[in-house]
């Protein structure tokens, strides 16, 4: 949304010079014919660049200040089961509430969530990139394992409206934000049932049993 | 190993087709590029992820892990089947994000739609397992499938 704004900003210049700052569309097209027809051999150059919020001040010689007008925030609660004989671990029910300021669409909006959340449980017990000599070893789907529609249970997503006044629509961004959180919630729940302290994902049965019986490294 | 092309025909979208075939041609990529059918995509070519899903006589396969000369004498049901309204409900309930995996997705879902006795053994997230998806989280998917009445998804 930042960079649609510059863009935008660009284009109102760009009809400032030709004579009306609203103009759009078709109509600006038409005044830009006309401007170069009335400008032979003279260039047409439009400018904008990021302006910031009010009030949101960021030095970047010292890396210290605001670099983002506002933040997304989320919370994050996962259910899990840990079979005790195999180790393998499931997550049973999951739930989020995201604070995105104002959600523009909803259905968007939800499934750009829950597709976030399900790669973080994939994280949080399957995926594992192993590297060797600089590349990934197992890069295919037989051997690097993501979740299906089998092993995840429905995603709640719960959104409090929250309109950002600097945000386009009052939205904030939310592209990686649902990534974030539920690893470490499906780690804590894991944590939880077992009584252990987990400290690498993902919590593959071969971990969670050095986790419990001490066995191997 | 005898490479000469084999004869075939096949029903393909209720349509009567004959072409010849290289003896390993996969399914999938005479679909694609000698039928002008490209809607069916491939993902992984490895029999893993279900993007490349077409109907075979009715049941979902991954045509990446067919050969072509086995859809001999059958029927082969592929996305260009697929009207917007057949799948009005996907549009509604956010099944689509990126759309890799949605043409292997809506077809096994319409095999799931047209088989609803298959509920009474398997929930609606075991008879999708076979297509991932790694966009929607699995939620829009399952919404966007039409149960018979009664029947609830989650
Ligand atoms: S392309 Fe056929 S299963 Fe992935
Ligand atoms: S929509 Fe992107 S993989 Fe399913």
């Amino acid at each position: 949304m930042v960079v649609g704004k510059i863009l935008d900003n660009a284009c109102t210049d760009l009809a400032t010079q030709v004579g009306d700052r609203a103009l759009r569309g078709t109509a600006l097209r038409d005044a830009i014919r006309e401007w170069h027809r009335s400008h032979p051999d003279e260039e047409l150059v439009a400018e904008a660049e990021y302006e910031r919020p009010p009030g949101v001040v960021w030095d970047d010689d010292n890396y210290r200040g605001a670099a983002c007008g506002a933040f997304a925030w989320a919370a994050y609660l996962a259910e899990v089961e840990v079979d005790l004989r195999t180790y393998s671990a499931r997550c049973t029910a999951f739930h989020s509430v995201q604070e995105i300021g104002h959600v523009i669409n909803e259905t968007l909006a939800r499934g750009q969530i829950q597709g976030g959340i399900v790669r973080g449980i994939g994280w949080a017990l399957f995926e594992e990139c192993r590297l060797r000599d600089g590349a990934m070893i197992n890069n295919q789907l037989t051997n690097y394992i993501i979740p299906t529609s089998a092993d995840v249970p429905p995603i709640d997503v719960v959104f409090l409206e929250n309109p950002y006044a600097d945000g386009a629509l009052g939205a904030k961004g939310i592209g990686e934000l649902p990534l974030d959180g539920p690893a470490p919630a499906v780690a804590n729940a894991v944590a939880d049932a077992l009584g252990v302290e987990p400290l690498d994902i993902p919590l593959t049965p071969e971990r969670l049993m050095q986790l419990v019986e001490g066995v191997g490294t | 190993m005898n490479d000469r092309p084999i004869q075939i025909e096949f029903q393909l979208n209720g349509e009567l087709r004959t072409l010849e075939v290289e003896p390993r041609a996969r399914l999938l990529d005479v679909l694609r590029y000698e039928i002008d059918c490209p809607g069916t995509k491939e993902g992984c070519g490895e029999g893993e992820c279900g993007a490349c899903t077409v109907l075979l006589d009715g049941l979902p396969t991954n045509s990446c892990l067919v050969p072509a000369w086995q859809a001999r004498g059958r029927e082969v049901v592929t996305i260009e089947s697929v009207t917007p309204e057949d799948v009005s409900r996907m549009l509604d309930a956010g099944t689509t994000q990126c759309g890799a995996c949605t043409p292997g997705v809506v077809m096994t879902a319409r095999w799931a739609e047209a088989n609803p006795e298959l509920l009474a053994q398997f929930d609606l997230r075991q008879l999708m397992a076979g297509n991932l998806c790694r966009c929607t989280g699995y939620d829009g998917i399952i919404d966007g499938i039409e149960l018979p009445s009664g029947q609830e998804a989650d």
